[in-house]
């Protein structure tokens, strides 16, 4: 998505004047800045730029469920990051980490103006629809925004052979019709990541005739009690990043370099195994973090870092009913490279991925076709 | 019944509807209760009202936090005039240094 001018960052349109009922407030109401200055930077004197970083004071103002909600919102605060930091041993207290994290994984943190009325800062910025506020805005320009490079580019198919998610293909559904209003988006008080939150989004609640006996063959028990419903329906490879490593140049900018991304398919044990979680089988993506990402800022800032897998659990957004490993029992079972082995894991993240890590002796045998158990 | 009776009934409780509808305002036009400030006794939830706000017209958003936001708000008449001057904006915008680094690589 190309970015936008400068001046057309900062368009107001007549419609927003017009028509939206945000305009009555006035700009300064929420913005600041001096009124009755024609000069550029004397106007802006004291102008907050994005005022939903503050809802607080300005959304959560009139939207006072959603200002308390903001409070400990997962976008906002990006509890899921400093969930994953923390549990490799990340010292939030530590001058030096809070340096690393600050300069590096901040810039994800999105508030409410980024989805309602701005593109997010990971597209530069810039008024969605001439400050117009979008209950629901174009989901490329914000979702996809952010979550382009994996999410929404699996969705749509945009990965070479391997077709968009059926749900978009065949039904036009976009982010908000399965990650509704009570999701994560706009709340995070069950801390940690996303996969922590009990209303998070799951093909049951729309596909509830799933069962053993629904008439698919291989919807039986077994198979229902130990797969999630990726391992099977996801259509294709998708992306896994590698080699995460930051720091700050000679000149003072703060830069980070990643490996070229792999596209990989790997079904591995389940990291997150619990009562909404509870598949053996999942799959695994390759986060973009290794031992030495915050190398730059001091040693040993991530000192428990083989306290979470690299091989990360995953739900592609790139579903159809039929797929490579669903299509016969053995386009799975004696499949080797479909299952993440040791020989698939780096020398030095093994410790790290020892609970997802397949054995081989594990991995389910050939069956005779028809016939599988 | 003569035919010219019966138009004549059904024009007269034509225009009897018509008032009822005009006097009596709709449900969703019905302005939110004590909108004069921002409620804050125990009776109220945030959440009520944010639920209201979003069910309500606009012209019932009108509420406490939008009088409040607004009171004492110096006017932005100079903001609106440049923000919306397509030229002006163009002629005065300034593009932000460079501010990736040559060590950068990869993707994020």
């Amino acid at each position: 998505m190309p970015p936008l001018e400068v001046w057309q960052k900062v368009l107001v349109k007549d419609k927003f004047l017009e028509k939206d009922i945000h305009a009555e407030i006035g700009c300064i109401a929420c913005h600041g800045g001096q009124p009755d200055v024609d000069d550029k930077d004397a106007a802006h004197e004291g102008m907050m730029k994005k005022v939903g970083a503050n809802p607080a004071q300005t959304c959560g103002k009139c939207h006072v469920d959603y200002g308390q909600r903001a409070q400990t919102n997962i976008h906002r605060l990006q509890t899921g990051y400093i969930d994953q930091l923390s549990k490799r041993g990340g010292d939030f207290s530590d001058p030096a980490f809070v340096t690393a994290y600050t300069n590096h994984c901040t810039a994800c943190h999105a508030d409410c103006s980024d989805c309602h009325v701005s593109r997010p800062s990971a597209l530069g910025g810039g008024l969605l629809s001439g400050h117009r506020f979008k209950k629901t805005a174009s989901i490329w320009l914000t979702c996809g925004g952010c979550h382009g490079a994996r999410i929404a580019d699996e969705y749509k198919g945009h990965h070479e052979g391997i077709p968009p998610d059926i749900h978009w293909e065949k039904e036009g559904m976009l982010c908000s019709d399965c990650h509704t209003d009570d999701a994560a988006y706009h709340d995070g008080s069950h801390g940690g990541s996303r996969y922590d939150d009990p209303t998070a989004p799951t093909c049951t609640q729309c596909h509830d005739d799933v069962r053993d006996g629904d008439g698919i063959e291989q919807h039986d028990a077994n198979h229902l009690k130990q797969l999630a419903c990726q391992t099977c329906h996801a259509a294709g490879e998708y992306k896994s990043c590698f080699g995460c490593h930051t720091g700050v140049d000679d000149k003072g900018i703060k830069y980070f370099t990643t490996e070229p991304s792999q596209m990989t398919f790997k079904i591995g044990r389940n990291p997150l195994q619990g009562p909404e979680r509870p598949w053996d089988w999942v799959l695994l993506r390759h986060a973009p973090t290794n031992p030495d990402l915050f190398a730059f800022y001091g040693e040993g800032l991530l000192p428990d870092f083989d306290q979470v897998p690299t091989w990360k659990y995953t739900t592609p957004h790139n579903m159809q009913r039929i797929t490579p490993q669903n299509r016969t029992c053995n386009s799975c079972h004696g499949q080797e490279d479909l299952f993440l082995t040791e020989k698939d894991v780096a020398p030095e993240e093994r410790a790290a991925n020892a609970p997802v890590i397949v054995p081989l002796e594990d991995i389910p045998q050939p069956v005779e076709e028809g016939s599988h158990e | 019944m003569k035919k010219t009776s019966l138009l004549w009934l059904l024009a007269i409780a034509g225009i009897l509807i018509l008032a009822v509808l005009t006097i009596r305002p709709p449900a969703w036009a019905t302005p939110l209760q004590g909108a004069t400030h921002l409620p804050t006794s125990v009776d109220v939830q945030p959440g009520d009202i944010a639920t209201r706000m979003l069910a309500d017209s606009p012209a019932t958003t009108a509420s406490a936090s939008r009088v409040e936001l607004q009171a004492d708000t110096p006017s932005s008449d100079n903001c609106i005039a440049c923000h919306t001057d397509k030229k002006k904006l163009k002629a005065i915008a300034e593009e932000p240094e460079e501010v990736k680094s040559e060590a950068a690589s990869g993707e994020g």
